[in-house]
């Protein structure tokens, strides 16, 4: 079982080839950072000139199972896209703009401190019983809980209180001015749940969206079948959806082939390259969001030492890697979250590659004496054990002897990340606000900076500020402004972004590209 | 001894070693690096996250107390709860053994006579075309690891060919009989593992029972060749291999871990492996003691069916 | 080879019952082929038992089997098997099937291994019947009853439903005898038939076949290495070596007038049945390699007397007497020639000297296996040894005779510390030694060695005969350096063996040499003691007198002692100075040799002293057997008393026998007072 499309949290979603006239413009027609354009759907056929047809069924593989029925646990993609599909947030993400869900609007007030959602009305959740206020605002006080809430805990951004103003009305209260509120409230850890009916979720999960459970297999797959009483009468088009986990390359290949599976979603790229030219399959491989970085932790000998930290993100050649790691299906990354094509990139930033002469002479510099390295990775989250390799090779060249230790998943959770100096990890993003790109990965006091340690002079303080701050020119200055800092200080170095890789069978209709490896099933319908 | 005292022994013995199996799986998990809040939290969690998911799941308490108390609920029936799933562990496994049991058999009925068949056939015609043709198969299959052989036969059957589907999908609730042709390859791979073994194993005693004695008698008796083989010398070349059946049957059910991992099939053995992954201890300890009962079981059961073959052990 | 048939036509072959004519079988192909049996004639009249002995590899058996249409792996090259005048090597796979069984029948060595394991007496015996008589299953089975009584085994209706591990070598035997006798044969193989079983019960086998011959009047083709059980079966003996006749006559005139030195030779290695006291004369060197068969007497290399003359061509078969014929070319000189064994001196240590190693009240009981779980177990333990007490004095040779089963083998693993004794002690000059070997002193282990019955066991097959006999040379520091290569090869050169074999691995031995290897190891530690378990009974009559002969000459030289175990009394009157008679765990006897086969004081001893073979026709009758009493309970009273002729009654069963004194220390455990 592979790793590999486990949600390393966070990043933006903002990338390609938008030129900035472009993002502001979407930006501004949806009041907040955002993604022009609706989102691509494959196919060699438009969907939008066909109406969808109702029935079918349809199974969907990852390469790792369903995890959960809880959404505040479910972790892997599979788990998160059951759970999207059993349940609705407030607002729905659609690769990056925001649309209405169970809110049908939203407002910010006090200075974006505080936020107000209207709700929808008439909605049910799948034991019979309304959605109102009092279910939003049970989920948003767990939300607040560091033990009950979860995965929720830290996608909630900094919420301080949740209050109900009728049974279609709630109030967010943040600690501090929250511009990206709505994007963590689409957050795909912000599910909300039936009141008083938590407990029951491992069992039998009920939640409001288009697919009811009906089945879970641990370890193999889960099944949920149509919510016949679904807020949009018109979703969702599917009877029956399947989720199963097949971590084996052959087998999904198999698997697909067979028509035992209709798609595969989050696939290697080797997977991806043999069934790219296979007649009667789509296949698509883009750019994507996800990343795998090397972590030099800042807070431990020798990487306290900003110039042997600055050595290091000399010594990758990145482009090399991404042929031979990649296979070519990636894009270059310069150790900042966005990539080289994001508005959040300073346009006036050079790019970094291998500098071997410059590694060496910065580490002579450094004063620290000859260095002798353990790294660790691990194999179930490819490729990123090429980068520890591609470390190794350019290390021996500068005199750095480097040792490579692959540990298996849960070692690795346990005894590797925040405890040892050297180590690989991968990140994924899992919404589109500033809040889970950049103050969870580089506040000194963010979740997921593994250092703890402040990514930069003054960053922490331009950090608050951003996710203050509803001006988008100023918020895109300031970014840039983190960005250029954090290339150079934080703990984090990015070698690539890996492609997102789908393939599916042609009677799949509807399939957006998973953005965010999520994708709204409800939208999903066979021919 | 009776066969009933034989009986009752080694239910004795089994339900003991059954109690250390599950002792020492219980204490090798948690020597093990990681436990199951680092498995469900992951790699980007938070100390004090781990910390608190730890001590709302009683991990924080010591391993005895905590082997103790599955113990007592374990005499009770009670299989205990999975960590990870929070699902009662006990449904979760009957099914998962249905399924491999289910497999595990249809692979038995399939190899044993074949196996059986071709090992006498490659004894009886020893040196000719056919006996160094089933050796040498049965030598490169032997040394053929089940993985290599599971995608060598998706490859060829389900990728190339199409003729048979590669990966078992079998939704849960479902009769696995409405899925027999998901079940081709898993049997065709394991039965092609386990009948290189026994078809050897055939092979050497009936060449060992063939050049006995009394098989010589049976034949300066006058019986007719085809008639000593099957009746003389069969049955008692069959009685180490059947020790070894019964011995594979457990065998089997523990090495299915790799072929329902590589055929997607839900059955005891991919459970396993993501109990040990997730460290999922109630969910792992089931699977280990059911695997191990497999083992007592299959060997009690070819220990009473060579009593039952061989009258020096009858009485 | 010229076929000498023509001269040796003899009353009788027209109407044979088998006439075997110029056969010859050779096993494998090309260079590598193995002439295993060349140009052998004979014939059977009805109702005679002819006898082939030779030496293990003579193709005895081979013949044997050709017979019955079973030469594995082997070829017949030329000659006739007739049985009644029809070829049976013209023999169809489905012909042959008809006659097997049937019309010729085969009695096997290794009775427990010729019997199925997995199926009933009754339904073996039936087996034959069902196929050859055309008969129902439920009359065969009444038949095979029938013939169990035939063969007189106890209780036949019970006796057909058991399995062949539920009953003895005996009967085993007795079962393949009427499995044989089932169909009525013309003629009946019987392949060393008693080989292997206890004496006492070879004269039952050989009492029963006797009896069935004069009743069925069938021929019998006789295989045996043991001459003094062909002359008790046969009237006539044919001598087979290295695949060819050499001699065939009158089974009394060719034991004791052999007119071929290789028969010359079987018979000096025979032990003396009279008790002498004389060197044993074995036949020296061993058999020709037949895959390149020599030119001239096939016998010539090892014979006393050939000439050069004897190596010019194959010797022609010569009359030398009446039916007495012999393939040497000086078989009128022979009876002249033949030298006057030298008598051996029997010395034993005087009665006063004390003993160097005692036994004293040993006891060992075996444990029943059980599966697991001591708590499961009854207590149930079987005594293999019950307060054994025996002396043996320096250079003395203690003989320990007994059948299979009393004990013997187990008393010498726990002398030799190699099993712990559950009661009672070892004593070495009145010191208690220690239960296990690795507890006792180095000194203590190097005093005391052991050699096993199987030698090829005994030996690692990886080392060379140099390393296995230096080994204890350097473990028991008796020297150091180049001290050990000259002590190795003059421990090989004690045993008879050249340096040459130094280099040798045991696999390139036979089996005499590697015992007399097994000899030289347990002398390179210089001991006091060796303890010789069965060391002969897996050899051949004439490897036997040379390994004798190596025990005596050694013990003439470095004054060992042995413990000698065997179930052949011939050999412990040979070789014992005192004897000790087990039965069941117990000495029920013991007491200088002469004195105890001249005058058995225990009935058991004397049952098997009458059950020895004479060499004689019918010269043995085997002791009456008793079937009725109930097995003693072990503990209680004689154990003996079941089978005992001398039985008392009650106090036999109940009370334990007194000791009772002869002359010289002969002690004899019975009830009944010694005849003095």
């Amino acid at each position: 079982m592979t790793f590999d499309d486990k949600p390393w949290i966070t990043q933006s979603g903002h990338r390609f080839d938008f030129s900035r006239r472009q993002f502001l413009r979407s930006a501004a027609s949806v009041g907040l950072i955002g993604l022009g354009g609706a989102a691509s759907v494959f196919g060699a056929r438009p969907a939008a000139a066909q109406t969808p047809v109702r029935g079918g069924s349809l199974t969907v593989a990852y390469t790792a199972p369903v995890d959960s029925m809880d959404p505040r646990v479910a972790y892997s993609v599979a788990g998160q896209q059951f759970m999207g599909s059993i349940f609705d947030n407030l607002i729905f993400d659609n690769n990056g703009q925001l649309e209405p869900m169970l809110a049908t609007s939203w407002a910010a007030e006090n200075g974006a401190r505080e936020w107000v959602f209207n709700l929808r009305e008439g909605v049910k959740f799948h034991d019979g019983s309304d959605f109102t206020s009092a279910d939003v605002v049970a989920t948003y006080e767990m939300a607040m809980d560091k033990t009950a809430g979860g995965r929720m805990y830290n996608a909630a951004g900094p919420l301080s209180a949740v209050t109900a103003e009728g049974p279609l009305r709630v109030r967010l209260t943040y600690s501090q001015p929250f511009s990206d509120g709505p994007s963590a409230v689409a957050s795909r850890f912000m599910r909300i749940l039936p009141a008083g009916k938590f407990d029951q979720l491992t069992d039998h999960p009920i939640g409001t969206g288009p697919f009811m459970y009906k089945s879970f297999e641990p370890g193999s797959s889960a099944t949920a079948v149509k919510n016949p009483n679904y807020w949009d009468p018109e979703r969702p088009y599917l009877d029956q959806l399947t989720i199963v986990g097949i971590a084996d390359s052959v087998t999904q290949q198999a698997a697909l082939r067979s028509g035992n599976v209709d798609v595969l979603s989050g696939i290697q790229t080797e997977t991806f390259l043999s069934l790219r030219n296979v007649s009667g399959l789509i296949a698509r491989s883009e750019p994507g969001t996800n990343y795998h970085c090397l972590i030099t932790q800042i807070n431990m000998a020798p990487f306290d030492n900003l110039k042997v930290r600055e050595a290091f993100r000399y010594l990758i050649d990145r482009n090399m890697l991404i042929a031979s790691a990649l296979l070519g299906q990636g894009g270059v990354g310069t150790d900042s979250p966005f990539q080289v094509t994001d508005a959040y990139y300073p346009k006036d930033l050079p790019l970094r590659n291998q500098d071997l002469p410059r590694a060496k002479k910065l580490l002579e510099d450094s004063g620290v004496g000859p260095l002798n390295l353990d790294i660790f990775t691990m194999s179930e989250r490819p490729p990123s054990p090429r980068i520890a390799v591609a470390l190794k090779d350019a290390a021996s060249k500068v005199g750095i002897g480097i040792n490579i230790n692959d540990v298996p998943y849960t070692e690795y959770a346990a005894n590797v990340t925040r405890q040892r100096p050297l180590y690989t990890t991968g990140t994924f993003a899992t919404a589109s606000n500033l809040f889970t790109n950049l103050f969870l990965l580089y506040h000194s006091k963010g979740a997921v900076n593994y250092s703890q340690t402040e990514s930069g002079p003054g960053v922490d303080a331009l950090i608050e500020e951003i996710l203050a701050t509803t001006d988008q020119e100023r918020k895109i200055e300031m970014v840039n402004e983190v960005v250029s800092k954090i290339v150079l200080y934080s703990e984090k170095i990015i070698p690539y972004f890996m492609n997102t890789s789908v393939v599916m069978n042609g009677r799949v209709q509807g399939y957006t590209f998973p953005r965010f490896d999520l994708i709204d099933m409800g939208r999903v319908w066979v021919s | 001894m009776p066969l009933w005292l034989l009986i009752t022994r080694r239910i004795a013995v089994m339900v003991i070693s059954l109690f250390f199996v599950a002792l020492l799986t219980f204490l090798i998990v948690n020597v093990l690096p990681g436990d199951v809040a680092t498995a469900i939290l992951g790699d980007t969690a938070t100390p004090d996250q781990v910390a608190a998911l730890r001590g709302s799941l009683g991990l924080d308490q010591p391993v005895l107390l905590r082997f103790m108390k599955w113990f007592f609920d374990l005499l009770q029936g009670d299989f205990g709860t999975s960590l990870t799933f929070n699902r009662p562990v006990g449904p979760m496994i009957a099914g998962r053994l249905l399924n491999s049991a289910t497999l595990a058999l249809i692979c038995m009925i399939v190899v044993i006579p074949v196996s059986i068949l071709f090992g006498a056939i490659a004894a009886v015609k020893q040196g000719s075309l056919l006996d160094r043709a089933i050796t040498g198969l049965t030598t490169f299959l032997f040394g053929m690891p089940e993985y290599v052989l599971a995608l060598g036969a998706m490859l060829i059957f389900a990728i190339w060919l199409q003729w048979l589907p590669g990966a078992a999908m079998i939704n849960p609730g479902e009769s696995l009989f409405l899925h027999l042709d998901t079940l081709v390859l898993p049997v065709l791979v394991i039965s092609l593992g386990g009948a290189t073994y026994i078809i050897q194993m055939t092979r050497a005693s009936m060449i060992d029972v063939l050049a006995s004695p009394y098989v010589r008698t049976a034949l300066l008796k006058g019986i007719p060749r085809w008639q000593v083989i099957l009746k003389h010398a069969l049955p008692n070349a069959m009685l180490p291999t059947l020790v070894e059946i019964g011995l594979s049957f457990g065998a089997l059910l523990g090495g299915l871990v790799i072929i329902e991992t590589i055929f997607n099939f839900a059955g005891i053995g991919q459970l396993m492996v993501m109990a040990v992954q997730s460290r999922d201890v109630p969910v792992l300890q089931a699977c280990v003691l059911v695997i191990a009962a497999a083992y007592s079981l299959g060997s009690l059961l070819a220990d009473i069916a060579s009593m039952l073959l061989n009258p020096k052990l009858r009485n | 080879m010229i076929p000498q048939r023509h001269e040796i036509r003899q009353a009788g072959v027209e109407n044979a019952v088998l006439a075997i004519e110029n056969l010859s079988i050779t096993y494998g192909k090309g260079s590598e082929a193995v002439h295993a049996v060349r140009g052998v004639t004979l014939s059977i009249a009805p109702g005679e038992a002819y006898g082939l002995i030779g030496e293990s590899g003579s193709g005895k058996s081979t013949v044997a089997f050709s017979c019955m249409g079973h030469v594995a792996g082997g070829e017949i090259e030329t000659g006739s098997i007739k049985l009644k005048g029809e070829n049976l090597l013209r023999l169809s796979p489905a012909g042959w099937q008809s006659v097997r069984g049937n019309r010729v029948a085969m009695v096997y060595q290794d009775p427990m291994n010729a019997l199925n394991p997995a199926f009933k007496l009754g339904a073996q015996v039936a087996e034959a019947l069902i196929r050859h008589r055309n008969m129902t299953r439920k009359d065969a089975l009444a038949r095979a009853v029938e013939l169990f009584r035939q063969v007189r085994l106890p209780d036949p209706e019970n006796l057909a439903q058991r399995y062949p591990h539920q009953i003895s070598g005996g009967q085993q035997q007795r079962v393949v005898i009427a499995m044989a006798i089932a169909c009525e044969a013309e003629l009946l193989i019987m392949d060393e038939p008693t080989t292997g079983l206890d004496i006492t019960t070879e004269a039952h086998i050989l009492d029963l076949i006797a009896d069935l011959r004069k009743r069925l009047g069938m021929a019998i083709l006789f295989i045996s290495h043991n001459l003094r059980v062909v002359a008790q079966v046969c009237d006539r003996v044919g001598v087979l070596y290295a695949g060819q006749m050499v001699e065939e006559g009158p089974a009394s005139e060719v034991l004791r007038r052999a007119r071929h030195p290789y028969t010359m030779g079987l018979n000096n290695s025979l032990l003396p049945i009279d008790g002498a006291v004389k060197r044993l004369n074995p036949i020296p060197g061993s058999l020709p390699d037949l895959r390149n068969v020599p030119g001239g007497c096939i016998f010539a290399a090892r014979c006393a007397y050939a000439t050069p003359q004897c190596k010019d061509a194959v010797p022609a078969i010569q009359v030398v007497g009446s039916r007495h014929v012999s393939r040497c070319i000086f078989n009128e000189i022979l009876p002249l020639a033949e030298r006057a064994a030298e008598t051996r001196k029997r010395f034993g240590p005087e009665e006063s000297v004390p003993p160097q190693l005692s036994v004293v009240d040993l006891d060992f009981s075996y444990a029943r296996p059980s599966l697991a779980l001591p708590f499961l177990n009854r207590k149930e333990q079987s005594k293999a040894l019950d307060r054994v007490t025996l002396a043996i004095r320096p250079g003395e040779t203690l003989g320990i005779v007994g059948e299979s089963g009393s004990g013997k083998s187990t008393l010498a693993r726990c002398i030799a510390g190699l099993r712990a004794p559950t009661g009672g002690s070892v004593r070495m000059e009145g010191q208690r030694l220690e239960p296990l070997a690795g507890q006792r002193s180095r000194d203590a282990r190097k005093r005391v060695q052991i050699v096993f019955q199987n030698p090829d066991s005994a030996l690692n097959p990886m080392r060379t005969v140099g390393e296995i006999v230096s080994r204890p040379i350097g473990l028991y520091g008796n020297a150091s350096g180049p001290e050990v290569a000259k002590r190795t090869a003059e421990l090989l050169e004690m045993v008879n063996l050249s340096e040459r074999y130094l280099t040798r691995f045991p696999r390139e031995l036979s089996g005499g040499e590697k015992q007399r290897v097994n000899i030289a190891r347990a002398l390179a530690a210089d001991p006091d003691i060796i303890i010789c378990d069965e060391p002969t009974s897996a050899l051949d009559i004439s490897v036997q007198a040379a390994v004798l002969n190596t025990l005596i000459d050694l013990r003439a030289k470095r004054g060992v002692a042995y413990i000698f175990i065997t179930h052949d009394l011939g050999v412990v009157r040979y070789i014992a100075d005192r004897v000790a008679v087990m039965y069941s765990g117990s000495v029920l006897e013991t007491g200088p040799v002469r004195e105890v086969f001249a005058n058995p004081g225990h009935a058991y001893t004397e049952m098997l002293l009458s059950a020895m073979p004479r060499g004689e026709r019918h010269a043995r009758h085997a002791p009456e057997e008793i079937v009725s009493r109930a097995r003693p309970v072990q503990g209680q009273g004689c154990p003996f008393a079941d089978r005992c002729l001398r039985y008392l009654g009650q106090e036999c069963d109940a009370v334990t026998p007194p000791l009772r004194l002869g002359r010289n220390g002969h002690m004899v455990s019975c009830h009944i007072p010694l005849r003095t």
